[in-house]
């Protein structure tokens, strides 16, 4: 692909990620994975890489793109082509809103975005486990013992807030274990 | 108060971005903290900004950063904030992406990726969890999240669309009330 037309994709994800970097998972695979640029495989690997290192998921993603596209060049231009519509939000959106305080039409814009974030959030936790090459499709004892291990740390990190390094590393050591 | 140097507010969020993960949402305790402790901003500010940033595109960590930023120095210091809070990201990712291809044929690499994105998973549903119980405290909530997300599952609707739809909706009860 174009590194200009990949540039563009991420300001357009950039400009659509509302509610946090989690939609911006859903988003990179709507535009990159769905339309066959990123292998499903390599979107994992990439998620879990951007998870378990510093930053913001959504940046990390970026950076792992645009690397992969075009080494160092490209990892600095996607992070920019993504963070360049959230600067100009900030300015045009968030600094006016705090200054003149919430407008009706603003609020109603709140409410069905807050709405519509929720579902792509669980749309986003679906496709990662109904797609995965990692989860297995037939019902056998792997799926029961990766199925335990999700609960297991949704539990945990209820449990252990602040230190989600610890279970990310807990994690890998699991995966280094059993798969 | 002591003017904030452009250097301490580079300093500030370039540590941050290096020393916090988990993403956006498990970054923001430890963001706010530092702010408190430089009291650069208030405890009501930072609700304030917590108020506007999920309705603003962007990453929510960077997002924070920038107001924090620009509250203390204007839009420089606004934008030295977003520029430190991803520069790590791009340092450490970078390293991460040079060896990617290699690694890729690692069975070990490979293995304990899977379960960190098992962890991943469950970094996910929690996030979910924690966003329903703050924004579906009305029935018609549940309603309007529980058809968005069929209709996403299905495929029916694409994220973008989902958004665009809200948008149009939100545009039309507005329309609708002003003119009752």
């Amino acid at each position: 692909m174009n590194v200009l037309i990949l540039a563009a994709i991420f300001f357009l994800i950039g400009s659509l990620t509302i509610g946090g970097g989690l939609v911006s998972i859903a988003l990179i695979d709507q535009y990159l994975v769905q339309a066959g640029y990123i292998s499903r495989h390599l979107f994992e690997v990439m998620i879990s890489i951007a998870e378990s290192t510093p930053g913001p998921i959504a940046i990390n993603l970026a950076t792992l793109i645009g690397f992969q596209e075009a080494s160092w060049l490209g990892a600095v231009f996607m992070t920019l082509s993504f963070v360049l519509p959230s600067i100009i939000a900030v300015r045009l959106i968030a600094i006016p809103m705090l200054n003149n305080g919430h407008r009706p039409m603003i609020q109603m814009i709140m409410k069905y975005l807050s709405w519509s974030v929720g579902a792509i959030i669980f749309y986003a936790v679906y496709t990662l486990i109904r797609t995965s090459t990692i989860f297995s499709n037939d019902i056998n004892t792997t799926m029961f013992v990766q199925i335990g291990i999700v609960i297991l740390m949704v539990v945990l990190s209820y449990q252990f807030p602040k230190h989600p390094l610890w279970l990310i590393a807990l994690g890998g050591f699991v995966g280094f274990i059993f798969f | 108060m002591k003017r904030v140097s452009l250097l301490q507010i580079f300093k500030t969020f370039f540590m941050l971005g290096l020393a916090t993960f988990g993403g956006g949402l498990a970054m923001l305790p430890f963001i706010k903290k530092q702010v408190l402790d430089h009291q650069w901003i208030q405890e009501k500010d930072w609700e304030q900004f917590l108020a506007v940033i999920p309705i603003t595109p962007g990453a929510l960590a960077v997002n924070m950063s920038h107001l924090i930023g620009n509250k203390v120095r204007g839009w420089v210091g606004g934008l030295v904030a977003v520029l430190a809070m991803v520069l790590p990201s791009v340092l450490v990712i970078s390293l991460f992406a040079f060896a990617l291809q290699d690694w890729l044929n690692e069975p070990i690499f490979l293995s304990v990726m899977q379960g960190v994105y098992l962890v991943v998973i469950a970094f996910l549903i929690k996030a979910f969890m924690d966003f329903a119980r703050t924004s579906y405290r009305q029935p018609i909530a549940w309603l309007y999240g529980g058809i968005a997300a069929y209709l996403l599952v299905m495929t029916w609707l694409s994220p973008t669309n989902l958004l665009l739809v809200a948008l149009g909706i939100a545009l039309l009860e507005f329309l609708m009330r002003k003119n009752k």
